[in-house]
């Protein structure tokens, strides 16, 4: 074993258990710059007073860690002091411990890689764990944003079904604050597990910053023809033309390996080819004044569509969503509220959500900070909510000048007139006083100003 | 600006009758989705005598919160209401009544049963035939 550690030339060195050098290989020896016999039976203990001979400090500087004997082995980079003409240089020792009680420490000096390789675990870990812990609160959202009784939820549920069991150009419509991008990341990990996907913030792209947005993807795509992908785009009708124009000329490219979900606004135009520079008012050039969904967008996605209606429009499911909220921040620990008392659902039910479902996901988590105790009531919800009250119905009609008010209620005679005499035009006017040419006059100008 | 107010011709009574004021705020903030485009709900507590409340108005809408505690005051308030004016639409705020109550409200004239705010909006095909013109 010692002639092929010697042969090796890789610096060994062996201390017992009294902390004494008891072996050193040639490649040591060849290292140091000193004889083996000169360092054998020499104190090799870290933290130990050292003579002033030199070879005491070479021995000391060989010495192991502190802690070397509950860890079982450490690293170090030893750099010992020359007694030679030549300098000594450092190098990177492993520590082994091996036997128990009188055991004895193996020191093999070389380099070693593994430090980086678990740096490289620790960071892949930490990654996946942040994604799934990203991924599982976007379930959550997705979970709790399509809950509900109502047709409107059911029918969205029954839509989104299909878009989690199929691999296909998606798009999402709805209001600011609908949940739209946690549901359509739900959709993305319920039908293609494991593929990559990017996301894009529409309203934020040109050109070239959507192409260097999409290196990820297109890098993946072109090195593997069977390879998939999909980008998630946010406000897509808020993106500028040439970008949109780019992003079709991708899924062309890539044809069904590059999948689309759009997010996009309740209703959006169509838009077509942009005009020319010399066509655009002058005001307006250099801005984005047209907003939509360019029409080769339309195209791909045309085959799936999902509407998410806004909070205001799934009232009776409000009670069920809040709850579910609370229920899911009550598990994760982030309050000791149960339940909503039936004041704080009625308030919730009254208020219009204009925020949408972020907004209660909102209110649910201050609610569930304020209330002390198990039930969330009216006090514990944000101002806006419980202070809401609705008008009671009665509202004026705004008209702009005096003339038109005195149209309005011209033409609103003329018209109780002519149905009190069964469209009788010429005893209409006879009743109003009025000729019957004048009447009919009244009523094209009617007609014309609608 | 130049505000006028709506034509009285198209101002229908919503008349709630409770206790408290969770009905009051619930019609308040649902009502007036429920009413045809041309029609406006005016939401007010109910104060009796009934013809005084409905100014005149042949159709109304009046939402009555019956307890268990007064359910035959409330049944005595229904049966004058529907003597007086056959043609309003009776609605019934309800809560841990049981099958012979509901019987009982439905052959005085209530047409259907709510128990919680949320439960309005469902309403709407209900309200926008009783206003229909053709009924009018």
């Amino acid at each position: 074993m010692t002639r092929l550690i010697d042969a090796s030339g890789v610096p060994v060195w062996a201390i017992s258990s009294s902390g004494k050098l008891v072996y050193l290989s040639s490649g040591t020896a060849q290292w140091l710059g000193v004889e083996v016999d000169q360092l054998v039976d020499r104190r090799s203990i870290a933290g130990a007073p050292v003579s002033d001979d030199p070879l005491d400090q070479v021995a000391a500087a060989l010495s192991p860690p502190p802690g070397l004997a509950e860890r079982g082995t450490a690293s170090l980079r030893v750099h010992p002091p020359g007694v030679g003409p030549s300098p000594v240089h450092a190098i990177q020792v492993r520590f082994v411990r091996v036997g128990n009680g009188d055991g004895l420490t193996i020191a093999i000096g070389g380099e070693f890689n593994d430090r980086s390789l678990e740096d490289d675990l620790h960071d892949a870990v930490a990654i996946r764990q942040r994604l799934d812990a990203w991924r599982r609160h976007h379930t959550q959202l997705a979970t709790i944003a399509t809950a509900g009784v109502s047709p409107v939820a059911r029918r969205m549920r029954l839509r989104l079904q299909v878009a989690a069991s199929t691999r296909t150009h998606v798009g999402f419509f709805g209001p600011p604050g609908s949940g739209a991008e946690s549901i359509a990341t739900r959709v993305h990990q319920q039908s293609a597990p494991g593929e990559s996907m990017v996301t894009v913030d529409g309203p934020l792209m040109d050109t070239e910053l959507l192409d260097a947005t999409m290196i990820p993807l297109v890098n993946q795509l072109a090195d593997s023809s069977s390879a998939k992908a999909t980008a998630l785009v946010r406000g897509l009708d808020e993106m500028p033309l040439e970008a949109q124009q780019r992003l079709a000329a991708m899924l062309n490219t890539y044809a069904s390996r590059l999948r689309l979900l759009a997010i996009c606004g309740p209703r959006p135009s169509v838009l077509s080819e942009p005009l020319e520079p010399t066509e655009l008012p002058s005001a307006e050039l250099g801005e984005h004044p047209r907003r939509g969904i360019h029409d080769r967008l339309i195209d791909h996605l045309s085959g799936l569509t999902v509407t998410i209606e806004p909070l205001c429009r799934r009232v009776e499911d409000i009670p069920l969503m809040a709850a579910a909220a609370v229920d899911a921040r009550h598990a994760a620990g982030e309050g000791n509220a149960e339940r909503l008392s039936r004041n704080a659902l009625d308030a919730l039910v009254a208020y219009p959500w204009p925020g949408n479902f972020e907004e209660l996901d909102g209110a649910m988590r201050q609610a569930m900070r304020t209330a002390p105790r198990q039930a969330i009531g009216v006090e514990h919800l944000p101002l806006a909510i419980r202070s809401f009250r609705a008008a009671d119905g009665i509202q004026q009609t705004a008209i702009k000048s005096l003339d038109a008010a005195l149209r309005q209620y011209e033409t609103r005679l003329i018209e109780q007139a002519i149905e009190a005499t069964d469209g009788n035009r010429a005893e209409a006017a006879r009743r109003l006083g009025i000729s019957r040419a004048r009447l009919i006059r009244r009523i094209d100008q009617a007609d014309s100003d609608d | 600006m130049i505000e006028l107010p709506p034509e009285r011709a198209n101002i229908r009574p919503w008349l709630v009758v409770e206790s408290g004021d969770r009905w009051i705020h619930a019609s308040r903030r649902f009502a007036p989705e429920l009413m045809p485009p041309n029609l406006i709900a005016q939401v007010r507590h109910f104060e009796p005598p009934l013809t005084v409340a409905l100014s005149g108005q042949q159709r109304a809408v009046i939402l009555w919160e019956v307890r268990r505690a007064h359910f035959d005051k409330a049944i005595d308030g229904l049966a004058a209401t529907r003597l007086r004016s056959p043609s309003t639409l009776l609605l019934a705020a309800t809560r841990g009544l049981a099958d012979r109550h509901h019987l009982a409200l439905s052959e005085f004239g209530v047409a259907t049963f709510v128990s919680h705010p949320e439960h309005l909006p469902r309403l709407a095909p209900m309200i926008g035939a009783y206003f229909s013109d053709s009924r009018e």
